[in-house]
């Protein structure tokens, strides 16, 4: 898969789909996790998540991207 | 003690303040507005996550979970959750057009990717907009923060006082104090809510019995649950592309800068379970006549007056803070897009003058208009949501001109004005700022769809799309008459 698509996909769409697709259809339930309600438990359990999706997203696709050559480095140099 | 612990807290971010003056020599307005773009990622970081622990996460995120239940926590955390995802990938692009077209505001970058005035000045008119009511929420956290210290200090001190701090931290070194007493700001809340989570939970035994079993207490069906989304939706997309979004990354030194340091943002959120269980316990272990102390409520229950006082001093300086970075959003629109004339050495002066006239002007508000707070809170984020469009086009399109996104965002403007002003904050559930959004976006592209046919005029190359470009004016930059 190209890192144009797969990047995104995994970086914003799969948290996108946990957050605004799965957590409504498990909104409504009486199950609950190490005595937190499932709804809670699924919005605490993104919270590592999503930073793990778009570590992924860096490590594998973007900290390859070179700089736009018309913007600083990170050595703050023109 | 909670007050000598509040007061202490206060006079520190007042010696950094002073501290980073000293060492910062002279100033000018770059460095004034956006740090010079030279913020290196753990300052950005620090400024850029302090929507995640804001005078809302304190007192009100807690007491609309203590007021209204499961739906106002899970919306709250959930735009926060999914406004980081996109800021990693909107992020660079917006650092990038701010690099591109050497802006300091959303409509200096409007001004300069279409070439028009007018919308540049309807841009700026609608950070404006968004910016007074924003402002005023704060004035209005500040004061619960000060009534839950115990300190007796009317409103209208509150924000005199409120005032000349924060005019304090402006005026001293422009965005970098700010930054730097944000380290303080998060040091004192991650203490005081983690001794407070842990306190509840263990006061509790455990957090089986914190969670109440009613309906909507602590799960979502029906109306709440569709105005938790599309709420979600809205905030989180307006969180980076509205009209302080470009606030958050322009002072990073490169593209990577703003990636590496989103990417681990909402780690930062690892503290909002321990906030959750502080709002149950209030819930479920309190009776308070406002809500609005939920959160300060459990930890008096600690039986630490120190703790209040760290709770209360770190809402203080976040309110304080936002109130900082928003007179300086403030004053470089003022002088850079809506009184452009003039002279460039006088801007210094002028910007001071302006951030404040803009605190007081908030202030003026904030008191006079206390009561409608919340409605006043909501008309900001309708109002924000409206320049999500004209970002996407600089973004991505390539084929809309400036007509025709001056179009949508005054349509947009004019249906969230208009179902804000009857009172309909949601229509079925359905978030109105969500509404007047994709009406604005509706009206943006087919407009570009007409105009196309009857005008046709160049494309100009989106920000996505850019590749090397020489500086200096490009012949892809046709002035728009709109």
């Amino acid at each position: 898969m190209r890192a144009g698509v797969a990047s995104p996909l995994i970086g914003l769409g799969i948290p996108a789909v946990a957050l605004l697709v799965v957590m409504p259809l498990i909104a409504d339930t009486s199950v609950a996790v190490a005595g937190i309600p499932l709804l809670f438990f699924w919005v605490f359990l993104w919270i590592p998540l999503t930073s793990v999706c778009l570590w992924v997203s860096w490590h594998f696709f973007d900290r390859h991207r070179p700089e736009t050559p018309e913007i600083d480095t990170e050595s703050g140099t023109h | 003690m909670d007050v000598i612990v509040f007061v202490l807290l206060v006079a520190a971010s007042l010696v950094i303040a002073v501290v980073v003056r000293l060492s910062a020599g002279r100033t000018d307005v770059g460095q004034f507005l956006v740090g010079g773009r030279s913020f290196p990622g753990w300052l950005l970081f620090f400024l850029s996550v302090g929507e995640i622990y804001s005078i809302g996460t304190l007192l009100g995120f807690p007491a609309g979970i203590y007021a209204q239940g499961a739906s106002y926590g899970i919306w709250f955390m959930g735009y926060i959750l999914l406004a980081y995802p996109i800021g990693y990938f909107a992020g660079p692009l917006l650092w990038r057009a701010a690099k591109r077209y050497d802006a300091m505001t959303v409509p200096d970058v409007m001004r300069s990717h279409f070439g028009s005035r007018t919308l540049e000045v309807l841009i700026a008119v609608a950070t404006v907009g968004f910016l007074v009511p924003y402002a005023q929420f704060q004035f209005a956290g500040l004061h619960a923060a000060l009534q839950a210290t115990g300190f007796e200090l009317s409103a209208r001190t509150t924000v005199i006082v409120s005032v000349l701090l924060a005019l304090t931290y402006v005026l001293l070194t422009g965005i970098k104090a700010p930054a730097m007493i944000s380290i303080l700001k998060d040091v004192a809340m991650f203490g005081a809510v983690a001794v407070v989570g842990i306190y509840v939970i263990g006061a509790n035994h455990g957090v089986a019995g914190l969670f109440p079993t009613g309906a909507g207490a602590s799960t979502m069906s029906g109306t709440p649950m569709v105005y938790a989304i599309t709420t979600m939706l809205v905030q989180s997309v307006t969180f980076f592309l509205g009209t302080t979004g470009l606030g958050f990354v322009i002072a990073g030194r490169s593209e990577r800068t703003v990636r590496r340091t989103i990417m681990i943002q909402p780690l930062y959120m690892l503290m909002y379970p321990l906030l959750v269980f502080a709002a149950y316990y209030s819930r479920s272990h309190l009776t308070l006549s406002d809500p609005n102390h939920a959160f300060t409520a459990a930890t008096a229950a600690t039986g630490s007056d120190a703790l209040v006082g760290l709770a209360a001093g770190a809402a203080a300086l976040t309110g304080l803070l936002t109130l900082a970075v928003l007179s300086l959003v403030f004053g470089g629109v003022l002088f850079r897009n809506l009184l452009p004339s003039v002279r460039r050495e006088r801007q210094r002066i002028g910007l001071t003058l302006s951030v404040a006239a803009f605190l007081v002007l908030s202030a003026i508000l904030a008191v006079t208009v206390q009561s409608l707070i919340l409605n006043v809170l909501a008309f900001a984020y309708v109002i924000g949501a409206q320049v999500v469009p004209a970002w996407l086009v600089v973004l991505f399109a390539k084929r809309v001109p400036a007509a025709a996104v001056s179009t949508g965002l005054i349509c947009g403007l004019t249906l969230a004005i208009t179902l804000q002003a009857v009172g309909l904050s949601a229509v079925g559930g359905i978030n109105s700022g969500l509404i007047a959004l994709v009406f604005n976006l509706l009206v943006t592209f087919s407009t570009a769809a007409v105009l196309r046919r009857v005008r046709p005029s160049a494309d100009r190359r989106p920000i996505a799309a850019a590749g090397p470009r020489p500086a200096g004016p490009s012949s892809e930059q046709v002035l728009d008459p709109a």
